[in-house]
């Protein structure tokens, strides 16, 4: 198999666009989509301060990669959750990507550590509260990740979600009908009110297996082993279904997220001279239900906002 | 036919230990390996697996493979699982996720044999 530009031997073949690409020319069409998708969604400028959320893994360290080698002003924010066995393996691994490429860069990297501050480990968090771990998890890194972004100034905050995350979670919502979520899954999430940072999606042009070769082939060491706390998780289960269709129909993932993209980007422009009134915006929703939460003053829907209540909830059951 | 030249020229130049290589495999979740006869496409190595090409990348020494390149017996080879993550969020709550809990889904389970039919991808 040879690269379609340059008719050198390819080292990756990409069916769902038809194509081969050598290492070269497979960093080129990496970075032509994700300055696309920066573009395209009017995510940030050269100018604009950007927090990357790092978690050791292949997506957040690629991304900084490619924000960095794009030329953008990206740090980013470990936050460590103290899961024995494996948290201590993948801070190592940012620490050194920071050391070796961000570095250069002159980029930094921050990094929280949940034991100190929350007072313990992830797992023993989830058990005095009776919630599983993974969604402990997500509160815990969407509201530091947040807090640092606004507090540290920072004008938008990264994430690494690829083109197989943003599906999976669409056919999960959509298998549920969880149509209130369906809002959250655009690439672009404004900072709607005083108090939430910008969040952006610029891989999601790509997929798991396209940011997967990028690493490797720019010897970016990440941490190959699935985190232990994810086994089993539904998400997982919907990767592996989009595959198998992927496989038979190659297109298919891109098909369903952008699809899904286009369809709500057209609601959102019509509506008015419709018999039906026009989808409110994200936006609008927000600025109608949130405030600042009466303890750390964090946006939230309720008085007092999930991870304080959490907190509030491991502190009591911790003096039982 | 390949096969038989590649024997045949092992069994001309005296080595027994030669013949009986194979070429060895390092899968990771869980992490293990496992010793296959060669010359083999990567496509079929996937395939006699029960493998997808898109949920995983095929290294040999630390280069990137396609899935055309033959591989040898005298080669070691990777294939990495590309497929991280699973939390359940908040703007993504799937009814009856359970997160940490461990479901007893084949799909999660190490392949080794070919008795699964590929089309019945379902629990």
């Amino acid at each position: 198999m040879n690269c379609n530009k340059c008719k050198t031997k390819a080292v990756i073949g990409l069916p769902r666009h038809n194509a081969a690409f050598c290492k070269t020319c497979f960093n080129t069409f990496v970075h032509e989509q994700v300055a696309r998708a920066i573009k395209g969604e009017r995510m940030f400028g050269r100018d604009h301060r950007i927090l990357v959320a790092v978690s050791g893994g292949k997506d957040s360290l690629a991304l900084w990669d490619i924000l960095l080698k794009l030329g953008y002003k990206a740090d980013a924010l470990y936050v460590d959750l103290g899961i024995p066995g494996y948290s201590a393996k993948s801070r190592e691994k940012v620490q050194r990507f920071a050391d070796t490429v961000a570095r250069t860069h002159e980029a930094t990297l921050l990094i929280h550590k949940v034991e100190e501050e929350e007072g313990a480990g992830i797992r023993e968090l989830a058990n005095l509260i009776h919630r599983p771990t993974c969604s402990t998890c997500g509160t815990i890194k969407r509201y530091q990740f947040n807090r640092t972004a606004v507090e540290q100034h920072y004008d938008v905050m990264a994430t690494g979600h690829n083109l197989d995350d943003e599906a999976s979670r669409l056919l999960g919502n959509v298998l549920h009908w969880q149509e209130d979520y369906l809002d959250k899954q655009g690439p672009s999430l404004p900072a709607s009110i005083e108090g939430f940072a910008k969040k952006v999606k610029p891989l999601y042009r790509l997929s798991e297996r396209e940011v997967a070769a990028y690493s490797v082939l720019n010897r970016i060491d990440y941490i190959v082993d699935e985190c232990p706390m994810a086994k089993g998780s539904k998400m997982l289960l919907y990767k592996e279904v989009l595959n198998r269709l992927e496989t038979e129909s190659p297109g298919t993932k891109q098909a369903f997220y952008c699809g899904f993209l286009e369809k709500q980007a057209s609601a959102l422009r019509q509506g008015s001279g419709q018999a039906q009134p026009a989808p409110t915006s994200m936006a609008e929703k927000d600025r109608a239900t949130l405030h600042p939460c009466a303890t750390c003053g964090q946006p939230t829907t309720a008085e007092i906002c999930s991870y304080c209540k959490m907190m509030a909830k491991a502190k009591a059951g911790s003096t039982r | 036919m390949a096969d038989s030249c590649l024997r045949r020229s092992r069994l001309q130049s005296g080595s027994a230990q030669a013949y009986h290589r194979r070429m060895k495999v390092h899968l990771s979740h869980p992490e293990r390996h496992v010793e296959v006869k060669g010359p083999k496409r990567v496509k079929d190595l996937l395939r006699d697996l029960n493998l997808l090409v898109e949920a995983h990348l095929v290294i040999r020494g630390d280069e990137l493979v396609t899935e055309d390149e033959l591989l040898r017996d005298e080669d070691y080879v990777e294939i990495r699982p590309v497929i991280s993550g699973g939390s359940a969020d908040e703007e993504s709550r799937v009814r009856g996720s359970r997160g940490a809990v461990e479901t007893s889904y084949r799909s999660l389970l190490p392949r080794t044999s070919h008795l699964v039919p590929r089309t019945n991808f379902l629990p």
